[in-house]
């Protein structure tokens, strides 16, 4: 059952995506070190990317035949979230570590992009989860821009920000609880 | 072919994530600084920008819409309609990009109409809005032709998003003096920073222009060679290759003026281009400062400004005798120029009744102060710790918060402007015309301050 349900969520695919996501962040390292709007949505867009993925990732090919008949869902994909999003987190850390980035920051904005991704796909439908972290994306670049660095745009806050670590933190946690226990609707 | 249209028209996604879009373009630091003043080419250049909020969605919504035959499971199904497949595809796609194109003229004639009510200078500038136009049908284009190609699940995320950091990318290696960075259609297409001193140069935005039409024309091409239009496809993939190509040749040959505007020899003849003329307007205060007639509106305010920190320094020796805007790239480019000294302040883009934002406005304000009491030519970071207390002295007693990447001060420093506010203003201003000039050229050191 386990084979076939990660068959179907293209897990294999999955991982791959999310290692060239990290692999790309850091080769894209000499083209955004210096602060500015561009490399902020250089940087997070890497991210955004594989927080999309992830979340896209939990569709389901036969949404509504699984839900009447499956009971392991809730541990299967609560499964695949931590799984996923723990190569991510690896992939990153090794992108960061060795591009001379900040392994904080870069967790930090890994898991509440991956919680906005997972609540956006639950209003909007497992396809369609990848819209708010691009918008996110873009509202956090014209907060550089504006050289302002309010609270709702944690990924553009240092790395010790507590009152950031802690958003990003329960973004992850809201989104990875509900998605686990009702899923992502088919739309 | 009318009819699928409009059911395409009433079903596409991107109707529904247009109101998104304007929301991000309403938030974007573009939208709030749609007032009081504007010129013409900036605000041309806004609109090419807007293509930043629009282009990852149409490329997503695009391949969304490629692949929806093999999402639903009706490849099959509809192969065995009589209805051509690259005519359906194409009307899918003709149906994102009307969506597409109908959101850039609305928000572009939004900003137009606002603009004939606020602009204080020029006319409209047809080619970034071009540019702007043809990058969105191009990213329709493109996220059509990847959902076709590669019809996954993940296709519309990640073609959103890459669309979103290879503009992004583009724009900033652009930004970093790279030729090729500037192919991309987030640069602005035309020269801005000196637009109200220098006539506007387009050979970038036909460069851009070619770019876009190859792009496009490739994306054509792949998705009609995947429905099997071999001939059509060939032809358009032929076309787009030498489109592309000839933008890439004709870019590296170009080079920036004296201005920093792209000049592409074989479309601009004009090496050195002539100032246009203006007559300058000027305040009244102590120290005359005098802006371009484009920026008369924001005079009170910079003129307010620039006197509340020039004040302890009139009268003493090399102190400039007015303040005049003049070309120039970044705000670090502020400082004396001429016999007798005048303050050269770039053009200021003032919204309401501060020199801008918070942090916008100390900087601008840290970089005059150091301009005032530096070597000139010197930039903000290398003044010396003397000239830095003086200049933190002119911005306190100005009542600014001095920027501390710029003028870093440490404790010695600190106490060396504390003790210049301490002074009477009549012995100040008498160790000031004893010592500025030895400020200046870097002679004295912290210590040797009052």
């Amino acid at each position: 059952v386990t084979a076939l349900y990660l068959r179907s969520r293209r897990v294999g695919w999955i991982a791959l995506l999310v290692v060239v996501a990290a692999a790309l962040r850091r080769f894209l390292v000499p083209w955004s070190a210096d602060p500015g709007p561009f490399t902020t949505t250089v940087s997070l867009t890497a991210v955004a990317a594989t927080a999309a993925v992830i979340a896209t990732g939990l569709a389901s090919p036969c949404a509504e035949v699984e839900r009447s008949a499956a009971t392991l869902l809730p541990r299967l994909r609560g499964a695949q979230l931590l799984g996923t999003s723990a190569l991510a987190a690896a992939g990153f850390t090794v992108a960061a570590a060795s591009g001379g980035l900040s392994v904080g920051e870069y967790l930090r904005n890994l898991a509440g992009f991956i919680g906005i991704a997972l609540l956006t796909g639950l209003v909007l439908g497992a396809h369609r989860s990848w819209t708010l972290p691009l918008g996110y994306v873009m509202l956090c670049a014209g907060e550089v821009d504006l050289g302002q660095y309010p609270l709702w745009a944690f990924p553009v806050l240092p790395a010790g920000n507590a009152a950031a670590t802690g958003t990003a933190v329960a973004l992850l946690a809201v989104g990875a609880v509900t998605v686990s226990v009702t899923g992502l609707p088919d739309r | 072919v009318i009819r699928l249209l409009r059911i395409e028209l009433r079903h596409n996604t991107l109707l529904l994530l247009l109101p998104v879009v304007a929301l991000l373009w309403l938030s974007s630091p573009i939208a709030r600084h749609l007032q009081p003043m504007a010129l013409w080419p900036d605000r041309s250049a806004d609109i090419q920008s807007a293509l930043q909020a629009l282009c990852p969605f149409t490329a997503g919504v695009a391949a969304w819409t490629a692949y929806r035959e093999r999402r639903r499971g009706a490849t099959d199904l509809l192969t065995t309609t009589p209805r051509n497949a690259g005519q359906r595809a194409l009307t899918a796609l003709a149906a994102t990009t009307i969506w597409a194109v109908v959101g850039y003229l609305a928000g572009a004639a939004v900003m137009l109409v606002v603009t004939a009510y606020q602009a204080t200078w020029g006319h409209p500038v047809p080619w970034p809005l071009l540019i702007g136009l043809l990058a969105v049908i191009t990213a329709a284009a493109v996220g059509f032709a990847a959902g076709r190609l590669v019809p996954s699940r993940f296709t519309a995320p990640l073609t959103a998003i890459g669309v979103l950091g290879l503009l992004a990318l583009a724009a900033e290696t652009g930004f970093h003096h790279s030729m090729y960075g500037r192919l991309g259609p987030l640069y602005p297409a035309v020269n801005l920073t000196l637009s109200v001193f220098y006539p506007v140069r387009t050979g970038l935005a036909v460069v851009q222009a070619m770019m876009l039409g190859g792009v496009l024309a490739t994306a054509l091409a792949l998705t009609l060679l995947h429905t099997g239009n071999r001939r059509t496809g060939l032809t358009a993939v032929v076309v787009g290759a030498l489109l592309a190509g000839t933008s890439v040749v004709l870019v590296g040959t170009a080079h920036e003026d004296a201005q920093r505007a792209v000049v592409v020899p074989a479309l601009d003849h004009v090496d050195v281009q002539r100032p246009l003329p203006y007559t300058p307007v000027c305040g009244t205060s102590a120290l005359p400062v005098c802006v371009h007639p484009a920026y008369a509106a924001t005079l009170s305010v910079v003129d307010k400004s620039v006197n509340a920190l020039v004040r302890p320094l009139l009268g003493t020796p090399g102190a400039p005798v007015r303040a005049s805007e003049a070309p120039m790239e970044t705000i670090l480019d502020v400082t004396m120029r001429g016999v007798p000294p005048e303050l050269a302040i770039p053009p200021i883009f003032v919204q309401g009744e501060t020199l801008g934002p918070d942090a916008v406005a100390r900087t601008y304000q840290t970089v005059m102060a150091l301009a005032l009491v530096d070597r000139p030519g010197t930039h903000p970071r290398h003044a010396t710790d003397a000239q830095r207390a003086v200049a933190l002295y002119l911005l306190h007693q100005a009542g600014v918060r001095a920027d501390s990447f710029l003028l870093p001060a440490s404790p010695a420093v600190r106490a060396a402007a504390d003790r210049l506010a301490a002074m009477s203003g009549a012995d100040r201003h008498a160790w000031l015309t004893a010592h500025i000039a030895e400020v200046r050229a870097g002679a004295l050191t912290v210590r040797e301050l009052p």
